[in-house]
């Protein structure tokens, strides 16, 4: 596997879409909550001088839910980036090239899971890094309280790389892969969950039902927690963990028997 | 000598389209094996079954004497349709890819580029080469490591006529060392000025395979003209040695006879003696051409 991981550094660190997506994706999370944090500290002001307690959403440990909360949002980068490099190798005929010259179709496939995986954890890494910043300029004490939220989001990420892994080694063609990706994700993904809470009086029976937002029900809203709490019944965390784990295998079991069945 | 490739009855179809039917040949090692045939004859799709990139409905594969897999492969150099390299790398990144992926450490990079003559553009990006010097990147490529087997798809498809004769240079040498190559290609001068071996391919059926000289054979032939043309043809049909009489252009008649058996005066005396004039008397090589459309259209 680590030669195979050498191979894919190869691809990857002359490819400059790459790069560029990376370093969209670091600038996004800091820029995203740095103007929430802005709009916060405001809101706060206002709150405070009307006398109702919100509580600081920047402050150890609700920073940790804040943040990856916020940056969820940005998991389309690491998804795209997933999809750029696969449908490069179909592009440029790579994946039969690579098979040709010696590679195993399974040993093709794999090694796409495993930057998945590196991928999330990347993100990961620079959210719960940001997250730390933001608590420790709030000037609160950290605490490592709160940081499964970091946890859910490295899950999280899985669900949106691995979707995104799904669709590129199913389409094959960047433009349609990544448009499809963007509007089921930001789209149809949100509506249909928000459609069938109101059919039920508020339940999230849809997140559970859904690929994507499922990953979502995750990590809760962060913002006004009590009062939003009386209105919306959050997702519950153990049923969207399980789905999400089911959604990553049926993700990677259609991708790997595809791969490995079909002619390339 | 040992069997580099062997193919049992392999089919494949895409759809309501036979690609390939029932083909079986094998490969000895150190011949340089031509697959000829047509545009859409099924050589490419043989070639992506042999490499595991296609799969066949039923048939199979076997690589010096073993069911054909991964490793095996990386022991053999293949140039498959296309050129297919990364647009946004170099060539010589393009070649560490497929070198990591062979498994060749120390892969003699410059050496190959040299042998393809792309040296000089050696740091320039894929996507900035012509289709000529796509195609000699690809060709440099299946040298890495010096394999013992190489096959070829159409290697000199995109090349000017320097390019053709340089690779088609190469390619002997590479015979000459004691190489095995496998070749497709629907050029039938280019297979018999390189090939030893060839196996004919139409419409996704093996129509022959063998030695060069016992499927394309250079048949002689004599056109004869003669005032009363259906006599001739008549008497034709007796005249010594001859293998087939076909009708020629001009109203003209053509004997066949094995190469280098044609006898003109044989002929003519032949004819006298059953009482006709000749008027007209040559003898022909058949082109290797018309062989080849007449092996493919026979069937």
């Amino acid at each position: 596997m680590k030669k195979l991981l050498q191979l894919e550094w190869m691809k990857v660190k002359s490819y400059r879409t790459f790069w560029i997506l990376v370093a969209l994706f670091v600038l996004a999370v800091v820029g995203i909550n740095n103007i929430s944090f802005a709009i916060n500290n405001q809101v706060n002001d206002a709150t405070k001088a009307v006398g109702i307690g919100t509580g600081n959403p920047f402050a150890f440990p609700t920073v940790w839910n804040t943040i990856t909360w916020m940056s969820s949002w940005l998991l389309y980068f690491p998804g795209f980036i997933i999809i750029f490099l696969i449908t490069n190798e179909y592009t440029f005929k790579t994946h039969r090239q690579n098979i040709i010259d010696g590679l195993s179709r399974e040993q093709f496939v794999s090694v796409k899971l495993v930057l998945c995986v590196l991928l999330a954890l990347g993100a990961t890494i620079v959210v719960g890094l940001t997250s730390l910043t933001f608590g420790l300029i709030g000037g609160s004490t950290p605490t490592l309280d709160g940081l499964q939220y970091v946890g859910l989001y490295f899950v999280a990420a899985l669900v949106y790389i691995l979707f995104g892994l799904f669709l590129a080694f199913f389409l094959r063609k960047a433009a349609l892969a990544v448009g499809i990706y963007f509007i089921y994700g930001l789209i149809i993904d949100n509506i249909v969950p928000g459609i069938v809470r109101k059919q039920f009086d508020g339940k999230p029976y849809g997140t559970y039902f859904m690929p994507i937002d499922v990953a979502d029900g995750l990590i809760p809203f962060p913002f006004f927690r009590s009062q939003v709490k009386a209105v919306i019944e959050p997702a519950n965390l153990y049923i969207c963990l399980a789905i999400c784990i089911a959604w990553l295998f049926f993700y990677w079991l259609f991708t790997i028997n595809r791969f490995k069945k079909l002619d390339l | 000598m040992t069997t580099v490739l062997e193919v049992n009855n392999l089919s494949k179809s895409f759809g309501s389209v036979k690609a390939l039917q029932q083909v079986s040949f094998s490969v000895q090692q150190g011949c340089v094996f031509g697959i000829l045939g047509p545009n859409g004859s099924g050589k490419t799709t043989m070639l992506g079954i042999i490499l595991d990139i296609l799969r066949a409905d039923t048939g199979s594969i076997s690589l010096f004497g073993q069911p054909a897999n991964h490793l095996i492969r990386k022991k053999i150099g293949t140039l498959l349709e296309t050129p297919n390299f990364y647009h946004y790398l170099n060539a010589v990144q393009n070649l560490e890819i497929a070198a990591g992926i062979k498994g060749v450490s120390n892969p003699d990079i410059d050496g190959v580029l040299e042998k393809v003559n792309l040296h000089k553009r050696k740091l320039s990006k894929f996507q900035t080469f012509s289709l000529g010097m796509k195609q000699r990147l690809a060709i440099a490529s299946c040298l890495l490591g010096d394999p013992e087997v190489m096959i070829f798809d159409e290697p000199t498809n995109g090349l000017d006529p320097v390019g053709i004769s340089e690779i088609r240079l190469l390619i002997k040498r590479l015979a000459a060392e004691g190489k095995t190559i496998i070749m497709a290609s629907h050029m039938l001068d280019e297979v018999e000025k390189v090939c030893s071996h060839v196996a004919i391919l139409k419409q996704g059926v093996l129509l022959a395979s063998g030695h060069v000289d016992e499927i394309l054979v250079n048949d002689d032939i004599v056109e004869v003209k003669a005032k009363d043309i259906a006599a001739l043809e008549n008497i034709l049909h007796q005249a010594p040695n001859n293998t087939g009489v076909h009708h020629g252009e001009n109203g003209s008649l053509h004997v066949l006879f094995a190469s280098g058996k044609a006898d003109l005066e044989a002929v003519n005396k032949f004819c006298f003696t059953q009482g006709i004039t000749l008027t007209h008397l040559t003898l022909k090589k058949k082109s290797l051409e018309s062989k080849f459309i007449e092996i493919t259209n026979d069937k």
